[in-house]
């Protein structure tokens, strides 16, 4: 099959507004009469908080409004406070928040609140908090054995002991991995205001998902849905860390308390701490495989640090710990556990990282002990069409081998050569990882509008992060026969929009995508519909593409789509497709593999990633270069989660590194040679065989680049960050062993 | 409050009057009294580089540049490098590459681009790299924004290889 608009690469619809700055971000945005919010934090990481006075700052010029955690009775789903009440589990939580004239004077009164604190012991390690005696963080723990466990899961598949006894070789050990930033550009921002005349509420906010921002507000706020309109902003990237609400409530309380607009941009200190940054973890791992390197059994303890509140994904770290490896016994515990560290959130992928970090290393080392290359040990292991795969579910196609040996081909690892760098301090090596996700349609819908000069206009509430809207437009003319050109897509707002689950998962493209299409087809029936009587023909006898209207059978002159939608919209009053859909079946179940070669500094300990080969199974790439853009985005996220990017926590429980100076992303000196390789099957049941892309990039690279290390230099750093200074001591433990 | 002097600034060609204190921060003269908000604010500590602005052509972080300090001298925003409703060639070549995914990075990272290339119209990979380097971008990990304005030079050098007929 040929299409004219799908698998083209078209620019982002909306890049001439990014590229001159037209494009307003929250920050931007100025309403009439507005006041300025602040917030104030807690300097403590665990502490009763005894008294709070807000007298002082109530008379202070300028000042609207104050509120404090009394004004929240009522927290998020995952139990987060709005701002802190009785006591403060993690250094930067919100205590208390005030509006005023100006960001100088609510800066001022913010600092007037006089707080003050109990301490109580901090628990700043995964491994400390769920030792018996560990000061509780909540009253609660999920496990009695334990204390401050936020949860637990277990993944059992198989007989785990009877799998050891029938493995010639097991191997244990245990990874680390730390606290990282999403590392969006855009801190997080939200406006509110309130209409005096009904009691509504809108706000505009930096968000990834508006209708769960509007279910989460009204539970928060005790208020209907109906009272509640969120207008989703452009998102100066996300990557997960705008999924739960932020500052939404606050300024919402703020503006209803003062009747004024409220505006609330939060500074990045801040954003490092008090936005849901994504948790560190401790994995155990012990696997048995057979000489010949077949994997028969692996366990795990695996500890996600949820820091203050319930944010860690556990379970997903559970479910996809496996890879993309086919398993026969599996005995995997995860646990949640609360620590005074900042509320973790979702990242790009959740858990996924974290996880084949662990596995995919743990991969390497066997195939080392048993003599085996990398590539084979995972090629003999793919998970195939029906192999069970995340807990329950069964592995829809036979591509994870393929995608393997699609990056391995595309790198040329059979021709490789590592070692030591002549002349020089340097080694290089090559490091091979896969790795996997599922991408569930959830909640999707889209509304496509003909108007009647053959012009279409679809709608969303899907937030346009990564160039979705661009690939619906992609999909919308693909369906009808016309140029990208005659296409408008509209992200609309919880009032205007059909409802969506919102920008996470690599959900949008999959799964709202397939509503666009849907709603595309949907309106070409509307259109035979009107049109039976000019052509002659039935209305499945209509076919509609290529810029016109034709009978199969009979005939009758052809109409342009410009005719025939204006004959439709004059007989019927509007065309317009809808489509909605809570699931897909089968979900998405991407593979990703990644090659790395590195060059390692012995003497100094630093790593360059000089190339990354990334292969991807995207099912069928609607806009090539967006996926590409995904797929590299992610990749280079994973290159600052592996070598430089961490979160470093005083003995007090505060974040010591909260600048950008100090938490290491990668630069343009940093990026290493990006090679994509597409694998496209076009089976999948997203819009024309897609599947979700903006997310597997990231989950292989930080094993790929360990891989590479040891590769490299013989050492097998299993903590994250690789920083030179890890490097170093494991080289030197390694010449003095 | 005080009542502030009246400072004069230069920006995208044009005069502005601003009763603002000469310890303002230039980012806040731009976007809050002069309205241009394409200049973006990402950290406010000068490490991130969205606040770009060029100053008599050199890019500065304009969140650690005083408005008293931009006085008398010729600022440059991502307003003022195209003509109304326009694109400047640079910009164009950020769109057709998919050098920009969420966009608030970009025009910090265009400025920083077309001030290397007003100095040094035929830079090497690495001026390229370097002259980057003060601009984060978390979505695109800069290959594509490389591409965009390597092509870009390529294109546009004052001498090009095409023989010219007389």
């Amino acid at each position: 099959m040929t299409f004219t608009a799908v698998g083209k690469r078209v620019p982002r619809l909306d890049a001439p507004d990014r590229v001159t700055g037209r494009t307003q971000f929250g920050a931007d945005i100025k309403l009439p009469n507005m006041v300025y919010g602040a917030v104030v934090r807690s300097p403590h990481a665990h502490a009763r908080i005894v008294r709070i006075r807000t007298d002082k700052a109530e008379k202070m010029p300028g000042v609207v409004a104050v509120i404090t955690g009394k004004d929240f009775p009522r927290a998020d789903g995952e139990g987060v406070p709005m701002l802190a009440r009785e006591k403060v589990r993690y250094c930067g939580e919100g205590v208390a928040a005030v509006a005023a004239e100006s960001i100088r004077a609510a800066r001022a009164a913010a600092e007037a609140i006089e707080v003050e604190y109990k301490l109580l012991p901090v628990v700043a390690h995964v491994r400390d908090a769920t030792k018996q005696g560990a000061a509780r963080i909540h009253a609660e723990s999920e496990d009695e054995s334990m204390p401050n466990i936020a949860g637990a899961a277990t993944i059992k598949r198989g007989d785990i002991a009877a799998g050891f006894a029938a493995s010639d070789c097991v191997l244990e050990a245990t990874f680390e991995t730390q606290w990282v930033h999403q590392g969006f550009m855009e801190p997080h921002v939200s406006l509110a205001s309130i209409d005096p005349g009904n009691g509504r509420i809108t706000i505009w906010t930096s968000t990834q998902a508006q209708f769960n921002q509007r279910s989460d507000l009204a539970n928060i706020l005790a208020l209907p849905m109906s009272r509640l309109r969120i207008i989703g902003l452009p998102v100066g990237g996300a990557f997960g860390g705008k999924n739960s609400v932020c500052v939404e409530p606050i300024v919402a309380e703020l503006a209803c308390r003062c009747g004024r607009p409220v505006k609330l941009v939060v500074n990045r200190k801040d954003d490092f701490t008090a936005t849901r940054p994504c948790g560190a973890a401790v994995m155990e791992l012990k696997a048995g495989l057979q000489r010949d390197g077949t994997l028969i059994a692996l366990q795990a303890r695996l500890l996600f640090d949820s820091g203050a509140y319930r944010g860690a994904q556990h379970g997903n770290g559970a479910s996809l710990l496996q890879g993309p490896y086919r398993w026969p016994h599996l005995d995997i515990t995860s646990y949640a556990v609360f620590t005074n560290k900042p509320s973790a959130g979702a990242r790009r992928a959740l858990t996924a990282p974290h996880a084949h970090f662990a596995s995919e290393s743990m991969l390497d080392m066997m195939a080392a002990k048993l003599g085996i290359d990398p590539l084979e040990i995972r090629l003999k292991n793919a998970l195939r069409a029906g192999d069970p795969v995340m807990g329950g579910m069964k592995m829809p196609f036979t591509v994870a081998a393929k995608v393997i040996g699609a990056a391995a081909d595309r790198a040329g690892w059979s021709a490789r050569s590592s070692g030591p760098v002549k002349g020089t301090a340097k080694s290089r090596g090559w490091g091979i990882a896969a790795g996997h996700w599922g991408t569930w349609a959830g909640g999707s819908s889209a509304t496509v509008n003909v108007n009647e000069d053959g012009t279409v206009s679809v709608l969303t509430g899907a937030i346009n992060l990564t160039g979705t809207d661009t690939s619906f437009a992609q999909i919308a003319a693909e369906v009808f026969g016309i140029p990208v050109s005659h296409v408008t897509v509209y992200q609309g707002d919880t009032d205007t929009a059909p409802r969506n689950d919102g920008s996470w998962d690599s959900r949008v493209l999959f799964g709202t995508g397939e509503a666009v299409r849907r709603a595309c087809e949907d309106a070409k029936r509307q259109l035979a519909e009107c049109l039976t009587e000019e052509l002659g023909a039935a209305p499945e006898q209509i076919e509609i593409g290529g810029g016109f209207a034709r009978a199969t059978k009979g005939g009758a002159k052809p109409l342009t789509l410009a005719e025939a939608a204006s004959r439709a919209v004059e007989y019927r009053g509007a065309i317009v497709g809808r489509a909605a859909l809570s699931d897909l079946d089968p979900p998405a179940i991407p593979v990703a593999a990644q090659v790395a070669e590195v060059e390692v500094d012995r003497e100094t300990g630093q790593v360059r990633v000089l190339r990354l080969v990334c292969a991807q199974d995207v099912g069928f790439a609607i806009n090539p270069m967006s996926v590409e853009g995904q797929i590299e985005g992610s990749a280079s996220q994973g290159v600052g989660y592996a070598l430089s990017e961490e979160y470093i926590f005083g003995p007090d429980g505060c974040l010591l590194n909260d600048t950008f100076r100090d938490f290491r992303m990668p630069t343009a000196r940093d990026h290493p040679e990006f090679d994509v390789v597409l694998i496209e099957e076009r089976k999948d049941s997203g819009p024309f065989g897609a599947k979700g892309v903006g997310e597997p990039g990231l989950v292989p690279t930080a094993a790929a680049i360990a891989n590479a290390i040891y590769d490299a230099v013989g050492v097998r750093v299993r903590q994250l960050p690789m920083t030179p200074e890890r490097i170093v001591r494991a080289l030197g433990h390694r010449s003095k062993g | 409050m005080p009542a502030h002097p009246m400072l004069e600034f230069q920006v995208n060609g044009r005069t502005y009057e601003v009763a603002v204190s000469p310890a303002s921060r230039l980012l806040d003269v731009i976007r809050n009294h002069i309205g241009l908000t394409g200049t973006k604010e990402g950290c406010s500590t000068g490490q991130c580089g969205a606040c770009t602005v060029l100053l008599d052509g050199r890019p500065v972080s304009s969140c650690m540049t005083f408005a008293g300090d931009a006085v008398g001298h010729e600022v440059t925003t991502i307003e003022g490098i195209a003509p109304p409703g326009g694109l400047h060639p640079l910009q164009q070549s950020f769109i057709d590459y998919g050098a920009v995914q969420c966009g608030f990075c970009t025009p910090g990272m265009i400025l920083s681009a077309k001030a290397l290339l007003d100095r040094n119209p035929d830079p090497t990979d690495d001026d390229i790299r370097r002259a980057l380097a003060g601009n984060l971008c978390r979505c695109t990990g800069y290959r594509k924004i490389f591409e965009a304005i390597s092509t870009y030079a390529r294109a546009s050098r004052p001498r090009s290889k095409k023989v010219k007929t007389r």
